[in-house]
């Protein structure tokens, strides 16, 4: 287990500075009995740097420093067996077992109904360590949930709800390890589509999302070039103005008017000169309440695993309709998440028929 | 009923500025004063006090004092917004003014953009910490405005006012007869910054007031340098492996002088169990623990 280190004045005041936010600070100047006023951020983190903390006020500002600073995404794979397989009692043993690294837990399985189906939900938690200049942040403990459903007797579909792009991955070795070799862990991976069929992939997404939802406009996309260790970017979003933003509506007009969007000139243009894509941000009107929602499907890793996260969600009020931003809870954030992914892993089947 | 809450004030206002006098705070001027601010208004404030010293790398520090002397049942957040916002304006117009400055030069000269709201709960037995955790949560502080300069209001309630009690008891008793210590001072490490050198002074801060450590030295017998840590955190053996760590970092632990560390938080049953690993901690050097006071009550140097 690593030393217990206490941050320098330095570290407490970059963490405070910039891993935190204002109403943070500002919170846990207040709960102490300390009322900075009319301070910018930079002053209220050098303030409260000054103090000295004892473990419960460190831990505080460090998880929120991990919390601001993690952006869920829901990710997954599907367990295929030879055999039937009842991954609830294998996932039991593994805890009895504690067959599992050091520095890994797993909390007990519990289960609900989403319609029809059962759905077993965990957590884990491992520790990670990170480098950096602030030592106070370097090891840090992650614990993220994930659930598991049935899909048909031989196979089982894994959702992650990552807060960290490791945790896929070991909840994967996880399973891994305490399965047959024989058993097959499927992930939607970017290199199983040929450039055209990534294409229709993201084109299809936008019309697949949920029947709740209509699509409205691509906010920003990814294109990518090259090996993996040697990659161009191309990074368009709808706040620039400039050529690369047309080339956005262009897209968004190419799928609302249910066009192939291979036949986009700048899609083409991109596909010539080697890009791929590998990432695109769609927004979606509710059908019949005022709220709007933008998400990002994305490849990411090494290798590309595909991904979802909630970018923005917002209502409209007045009647002007202006958007604002709409609290929602990380049980509904991974709700919509797991819907643009299952419509993803339809769509990724279909395509590798 | 109301002059005995306004004389119960008063002598309150006067406890109040003699606890903070005991730790080197001077006051200036007369309680109860009003001076005119640069809005040409008059504003009532309890009394101006400041500690002298260059501190982490600041300027004497002035403080606008507010002292409140409350039954618990009476005490209301929407009151308590009231003070601050008051006791923030008061800072905002009169810092700076023609007659503060002319009337109270040695409170101009300091850095006057504080306030201390002292606030003691007089019916101890029902005194909550939460209530006032409460209030302070409903406080929105203000944003940058113009060329407004930052402020900041520090508020003491029984709980801060009695650790400062207890902590005047330690000091007393080491520098009494029977202990033989001597030349008490309130260690100031080089942080920050500008890295100012390490400054030891009669004064305690109001960092030190909020913070979870206070560090002190003092000499024993002919001139024996010994080290003192006054520690207010929970006393699990984490709390104490960090404390080491800063210590370390601080360049306050010497095998060649005796460390004392005092307690203020108290479970004697659970850290029974936990003290071996604490010595052993600080084995390094000579390591003694002892225990601050825990009081109930305003003592009674305070009233006399």
């Amino acid at each position: 287990m690593k030393e217990i280190t206490y941050p320098s004045f330095y570290e407490l005041k970059e963490v405070l500075e910039n891993l935190t936010n204002k109403s943070f600070n500002v919170a846990f100047g207040l709960e102490r009995g300390i009322i900075i006023s009319r301070s910018n951020h930079a002053n209220t983190a050098s303030e409260l740097a000054y103090l000295f903390y004892d473990k419960e006020d460190i831990d505080e500002i460090r998880n929120e420093a991990y919390r601001r600073n993690t952006n869920h995404t829901l990710s997954g794979f599907q367990i295929k067996s030879e055999s039937s397989i009842e991954l609830p009692s294998v996932f039991e043993s593994i805890i009895s077992t504690g067959n599992i690294e050091i520095g890994q837990s797993l909390s007990s399985l519990t289960e609900e109904y989403e319609g029809k189906t059962k759905i077993f939900t965990s957590m884990m938690e491992y520790r990670k360590r990170k480098i950096g200049r602030i030592e106070f942040l370097q090891e840090e403990t992650i614990n993220f949930k994930f659930n598991f459903f049935q899909i048909d007797q031989k196979t089982w579909q894994v959702e992650v709800d990552c807060v960290r792009s490791n945790d896929l991955g070991e909840i994967k070795k996880i399973f891994e390890k305490n399965l047959s070799r024989e058993t097959d862990f499927e992930e939607i991976e970017l290199n199983s589509l040929t450039t055209e069929k990534t294409i229709n992939f993201f084109d299809s997404l936008a019309n697949k999302f949920d029947e709740n939802w209509t699509f409205k406009d691509i906010k920003h996309l990814t294109l990518k070039r090259g090996s993996e260790n040697d990659e161009d970017i191309i990074d368009v979003s709808s706040r620039e103005e400039d050529q690369e933003s047309d080339n956005l509506s262009g897209i968004t007009q190419a799928i609302l008017e249910g066009k192939n969007l291979r036949e986009n000139s700048f899609v083409k243009n991109s596909v010539e000169n080697g890009y791929k894509f590998t990432s695109m941000t769609y927004e979606f009107d509710h059908s019949t309440e005022p709220k709007t929602i933008q998400i990002k499907a994305e490849f990411k890793g090494r290798p590309k695993i595909f991904e979802t996260s909630i970018i923005n969600f917002m209502a409209k009020t007045g009647l002007g309709a202006e958007s604002s931003e709409l609290k929602i809870n990380q049980s509904q954030k991974r709700k919509y998440c797991s819907m643009l992914w299952n419509a993803a892993k339809e769509t990724y089947y279909e395509l590798l028929k | 009923m109301a002059e005995d809450q306004g004389v119960n004030g008063d002598i309150w206002n006067k406890e109040a500025v003699s606890l903070l006098k005991e730790f080197g705070w001077i006051s200036i001027g007369d309680n109860n004063i009003d001076i005119k601010g640069i809005d040409k208004k008059k504003h009532g404030i309890d009394t101006l006090i400041k500690y002298e010293g260059n501190l982490f790398n600041r300027l004497p520090q002035g403080f606008f004092l507010e002292a409140k002397r409350y039954e618990t049942k009476n005490f209301k957040a929407v009151n308590f917004r009231d003070w601050v916002n008051t006791l923030d304006n008061k800072i905002r117009l009169l810092r700076g003014s023609i007659e503060m400055e002319e009337q109270f030069p040695d409170f101009s000269n300091s850095d006057a953009r504080n306030g201390i709201i002292m606030i003691w709960f007089a019916d101890v037995a029902n005194y909550n910490e939460d209530k006032l955790k409460k209030a302070l949560k409903s406080i929105s502080p203000k944003n940058p405005s113009g060329l407004t300069r930052p402020s900041r209001i520090f508020v003491l309630d029984n709980y801060h006012i009695l650790r400062l009690c207890s902590l005047k008891n330690s000091i007393e008793n080491i520098e009494s007869k029977k202990e033989g210590f001597k030349n008490f001072k309130f260690y100031y490490p080089s942080v920050g910054n500008n890295s100012n050198p390490i400054f030891r002074s009669n004064s305690l801060s109001i960092e030190y007031m909020f913070s979870k450590f206070i560090l002190g030295e003092a000499i024993y017998g002919a001139n024996k340098e010994v080290k003192i840590v006054f520690f207010f955190g929970n006393p699990i053996i984490q709390n104490f492996k960090l404390l080491k760590d800063c210590l370390l970092n601080l360049n306050f632990i010497d095998s060649d002088k005796d460390l004392i560390l005092f307690l203020y938080k108290r479970d004697d049953n659970q850290f029974r169990k936990i003290r071996p690993d604490v010595e052993n901690l600080f084995s390094s050097t000579s390591f003694s623990i002892r225990q601050m006071d825990i009081l109930a009550d305003l003592p009674s140097w305070i009233k006399n």
